[in-house]
């Protein structure tokens, strides 16, 4: 309880450190909100002109967008400096955390805790507009898709930080990895934008045991919106992403008994 | 010649982190991947045009080959340049800001090509077997094509960056910038796919000269006078960005360092 208490009082100073310069703050915001719906504004203007992609209509690929989209603020709003853990491995700046009467992960935690509002704001809408959508052509009731869209976002977030995590880990060893993370991070999220069955076997395969990202948005997608699994993946996905994250925290606490600092 | 020594020194300072290229060429490699896989997952209902399903293939890889070549640095850096208070640095040095900045992009230019798009295009070349231009010159037409479009790509991030004159932070621009090219630049869809609206702005705007003009040129389905697009906006942008170092110049606070 008293962890809890710490990350609210020290998240909370990080935010008001960063509401000191509001203008950027709104400025980022609503550059975010745009970026990300530009990005899904290309990819549906495509599926929307040819009539679907790989069996999906738009609206279920804006759903998986959606959830996407809030998996990604979650994880940045709560772990943005797991992200960029690269900065503190490479310019020593871990060795004043490990000083802290604090847990490490924790303190990187609350710094730049930012409440990601335009990628909140753009996974709500598209989110809305897809379930709305869905709900009028008969395919799902919308606000049952909705309370079991709160269960996929909550484990989609855990298993990205769970990545993010193992990602920053690795960094123990090797230092560098920022290019590490393109592949873990940025080259997965982007696959999991869009419904695995237009990627061939091997990487199907890949993305649901290797390095199994879709079960962020893909997986609880085939019962929420599609129907095609029972209700059971929602309780095995959450477990699932339960035991990466369990998985994921004992590999960090070897890795930190192995950090070696680069002194500068 | 001073130019071509600061391009040099770019170059050789990207050349140390090469090992830790190839994470993200690879990371390029999949994404690009991904981007093919949803033209081939729509082609099932569609032929696709001129292009049909292989020509798509041949165009999304390609565009992703050159996107390294056309990435130049979030604001040619000079936001911290700002921020810093180097700029008034920078600003006296005996070569004009604009060629200096430029300068310094092409050494980082020229390394992302040899070391980031070739290899992109060769993988896709043996993996995906992306079709070859039959004419010769169809390689000079495009290679021409490609450095004006760097180019062009450079001077919008030159202007962006004097936008933090007055920010001090231009990155969500860039980024912002960066969205919107992939959007109507046809790195993603043909700019004849863009609905009516989009069509008309991508085509008053310098965006296709970065991705379309040069595919379509590799692809040999335009002839070499579109080149002439790309060197009208190459100069118009030229201009704009010796006219905003003017302001520049006059307008510059030098922040504390």
């Amino acid at each position: 309880m008293n962890w809890i208490r710490l990350y609210i009082r020290l998240a909370g100073a990080s935010f008001r450190a960063q509401m000191q310069y509001k203008f950027n703050f709104a400025f980022s915001s609503l550059m975010a909100f745009g970026m990300f719906g530009i990005e899904f504004l290309t990819v549906g203007t495509v599926i929307y002109k040819f009539g679907g992609v790989g069996g999906w209509g738009v609206y279920e690929v804006g759903y998986l967008f959606a959830l996407m989209m809030f998996n990604r603020a979650l994880y940045r709003m709560f772990a943005s400096e797991i992200n960029g853990f690269e900065k503190y491995l490479v310019e020593g700046l871990l060795d004043q955390l490990l000083l802290r009467p604090v847990p490490v992960l924790l303190v990187l935690m609350t710094r730049q805790f930012r409440p990601m509002l335009g990628e909140l704001f753009l996974g709500g809408t598209i989110l809305t507009l897809s379930l709305q959508q869905l709900d009028a052509a008969g395919q799902i009731v919308w606000y049952t898709a909705l309370a079991k869209s709160f269960a996929a976002i909550l484990s989609g977030a855990i298993f990205t930080f769970s990545f993010g995590v193992l990602t920053a880990t690795v960094g123990f060893w090797t230092h560098r990895i920022d290019d590490l993370r393109r592949i873990t991070d940025d080259a997965t999220t982007n696959a999991c934008y869009y419904p695995l069955t237009i990627y061939p076997g091997w990487m199907r395969m890949m993305l649901l045991t290797v390095l199994p990202m879709g079960f962020t948005s893909y997986v609880p997608a085939l019962h929420i919106i599609r129907g095609e699994i029972g209700v059971w993946v929602l309780p095995a996905t959450l477990l699932f992403a339960l035991l990466l994250l369990m998985g994921a925290l004992r590999f960090w606490r070897f890795g930190i008994a192995h950090y070696q600092s680069t002194g500068t | 010649m001073f130019s071509l020594t600061i391009a040099r020194k770019t170059y050789a300072q990207n050349l140390q982190y090469r090992s830790a290229n190839l994470m993200r060429t690879a990371a390029s490699i999949i994404i690009g991947y991904v981007y093919a896989c949803i033209w081939l997952g729509v082609s099932d209902r569609e032929a696709l045009g001129e292009y049909g399903a292989a020509g798509m293939l041949s165009y999304i890889a390609f565009n992703q080959a050159c996107l390294w070549t056309v990435f130049t640095t979030n604001s040619l850096g000079i936001d911290a340049l700002v921020r810093t208070g180097q700029i008034s640095v920078e600003l006296m040095r005996p070569l004009h800001f604009f060629r200096y900045m430029a300068s310094k992009e092409w050494g980082k230019i020229g390394y992302q090509f040899l070391f980031c798009s070739v290899p992109i295009y060769l993988v896709y070349w043996l993996l995906l077997h992306i079709r070859l231009p039959e004419h010769p010159l169809t390689w000079a037409y495009t290679l021409l094509a490609l450095f004006l479009g760097a180019y062009i790509s450079l001077c919008m991030s030159f202007m962006i960056g004097i936008v933090a004159l007055w920010t001090t932070e231009s990155r969500w621009l860039w980024q912002l910038n960066w969205s919107v090219n992939v959007l109507l630049s046809g790195f993603f869809i043909p700019i004849e796919w863009l609905p009516g609206w989009l069509k008309h702005m991508s085509q008053y705007s310098p965006y296709p000269s970065i991705h379309y003009i040069p595919t379509r040129l590799y692809m040999e389905l335009s002839g070499p006078a579109t080149i002439l697009i790309s060197l009208g906006w190459a100069i118009v942008l030229t201009l704009l960005c010796f006219g905003l170092t003017r302001v520049l110049r006059r307008h510059l606070e030098v922040q504390g360092g």
